[in-house]
């Protein structure tokens, strides 16, 4: 019952995830769920939820394949860094990955961008990037509260 | 893992990636991969979504806000569509009619067919640096890569990526959008490029002896063989010599209102290839007359081909 109701709480974050991205242009709601399974080492449902969170990013956007997987990449990149430096407050850990990953976002539209000679506007890359960055705070401390509410506690139960 | 190790390891990783990269883009492989199932899942989530939203909103206008008046507007409001659609109609069937004199009307243009759309998002994920929109129809019913997209008022773009049932589209005021023009009145050539999200068109390679003037519609050429011949595309805001080029500097603003659309026409080729224009006639033979037994034969023979020809 667990494992299903795991499953069904992914899928509703991968389309309530993908309905946010259509009301606000531009935003990556969907890499918090990548943060949740590396936080809670679910590795199982990474298995299947990163390449998915890709594929529809990629399939989603108008660029070459690649930047996703640049993107998800240098988020467990970062994750590793950040864990390395052990940092006593969890809120500091969060606050630190979430800024990083906004900053890595402007680098990669940058990167994309250039690689591809599209024109682009650098006032709007920065403002994607810090609102990734703020996305990603508010939505991984919301989300880790939902889902130790919800799923974990029913594992708690079955066990 | 030292740090020498994982330094290593992340350069490696970075040329597996730009040979993934270089190999996808000479292919498509993985874009086409990607489209049909990630592009094709959202459309399955936006396109409920969509829909409740228009059925809310439908509901709200028609029957809680002033019903009458709202369906009495409604009415209107598509008139006016229909009558701004038959006026641009008209124009360019005058541009055409002043410039071959001897026509009467434009001939129905056989080679393409238009179905309807409904626009489902505009720009959608971190990876859309383009100006796009999507829509609620793909490769499999009509909105092949390279599909123009039309609205009553003019051209709006052209498919960019198709999934089975859903399509992303670019928009003509995308940096990267380039579309073979001529103005309407006056018949100069040139190629139309987008300048961005609320910046003008320019138009490229227009002769400096052209008589074009603000106010003058632009229309496609048909010349670059992706878009229909004489669609209404862009009303031009200045005209002025360039400083750098031999050519004019013009700009212009779309006919579409790209901030209020939710229904597009796709242009679907039919295959059938649009007839030439009437030859001119044989000319007359000029040389010693035919012997009589052959006199005789052409005669019956060029009863035939008549009928044929009448057939």
């Amino acid at each position: 019952m667990a494992v299903m109701q795991n499953i069904l709480w992914w899928l509703a974050f991968l389309c309530l995830g993908i309905v946010l991205q259509l009301y606000v242009p531009g935003l990556d709601a969907l890499i918090v769920g990548i943060v949740l399974v590396t936080q809670e080492r679910d590795y199982k449902t990474m298995v299947w939820l990163v390449p998915m969170i890709i594929l529809l990013q990629e399939g989603m956007g108008n660029q070459y394949f690649g930047a996703s997987v640049l993107h998800v990449a240098t988020f467990f990149a970062l994750y590793r860094i950040a864990l390395s430096l052990s940092l006593s407050s969890k809120m500091a850990f969060a606050f630190l990955l979430s800024l990083s990953m906004g900053g890595a976002r402007i680098l990669f539209d940058y990167f994309f961008a250039t690689l591809q000679n599209i024109p682009y506007s650098m006032q709007h890359m920065v403002f994607d990037g810090l609102l990734e960055a703020a996305y990603l705070l508010v939505a991984w401390s919301l989300l880790t509260r939902l889902r130790r509410g919800l799923v974990h506690d029913e594992k708690k139960k079955e066990s | 893992m030292s740090f020498r190790h994982s330094l290593i390891f992340a350069g490696l990783l970075l040329i597996l990636f730009l040979a993934m990269y270089t190999w996808n883009r000479s292919t498509g492989v993985l874009d086409d991969f990607a489209t049909n199932i990630g592009l094709e899942l959202t459309g399955i989530v936006i396109n409920p979504v969509r829909q409740l939203q228009s059925s809310i909103s439908t509901a709200w206008n028609n029957y809680i806000d002033l019903v009458h008046v709202q369906e009495e507007n409604t009415r209107l409001v598509n008139r006016i569509h229909e009558l701004e659609a038959q006026l641009l109609a008209h124009n360019e069937d005058m541009a055409e009619l002043r410039r071959l004199r001897e026509l009467l009307k434009l001939p129905v243009d056989v080679s393409w067919t238009p179905i309807g759309a409904r626009i489902l998002a505009g720009k959608l994920g971190p990876n859309s640096q383009l100006s796009t929109f999507t829509i609620n129809r793909g490769y499999t019913n009509g909105a092949a890569p390279g599909t123009p997209i039309v609205t009553h008022k003019g051209l709006l773009g052209r498919v960019l990526r198709a999934a089975p049932h859903t399509a992303t589209a670019m928009l003509l005021t995308d940096p990267m959008s380039r579309i073979a023009i001529f103005t309407q009145k006056t018949r100069t050539p040139g190629i139309l490029t987008g300048g961005g999200p609320n910046n003008p068109l320019e138009a490229l390679y227009m002769d400096r002896a052209t008589k074009a003037s603000p106010g003058e519609i632009l229309v496609t050429s048909g010349l670059d063989g992706k878009y229909p011949k004489g669609i209404p595309v862009a009303r031009i805001i200045s005209v002025e010599p360039s400083n750098y080029t031999e050519f004019m500097t013009i700009y212009a603003e779309p006919l579409v209102d790209l901030s209020h659309i939710e229904e597009v026409l796709l242009l679907e080729p039919t295959g059938i290839v649009r007839p030439p224009e009437p030859a001119d006639p044989q000319p007359a033979f000029v040389g010693p007359s035919l012997p009589s037994l052959l006199k005789k034969g052409g005669s019956s023979g060029s009863g035939s081909t008549g009928r044929a020809a009448g057939m």
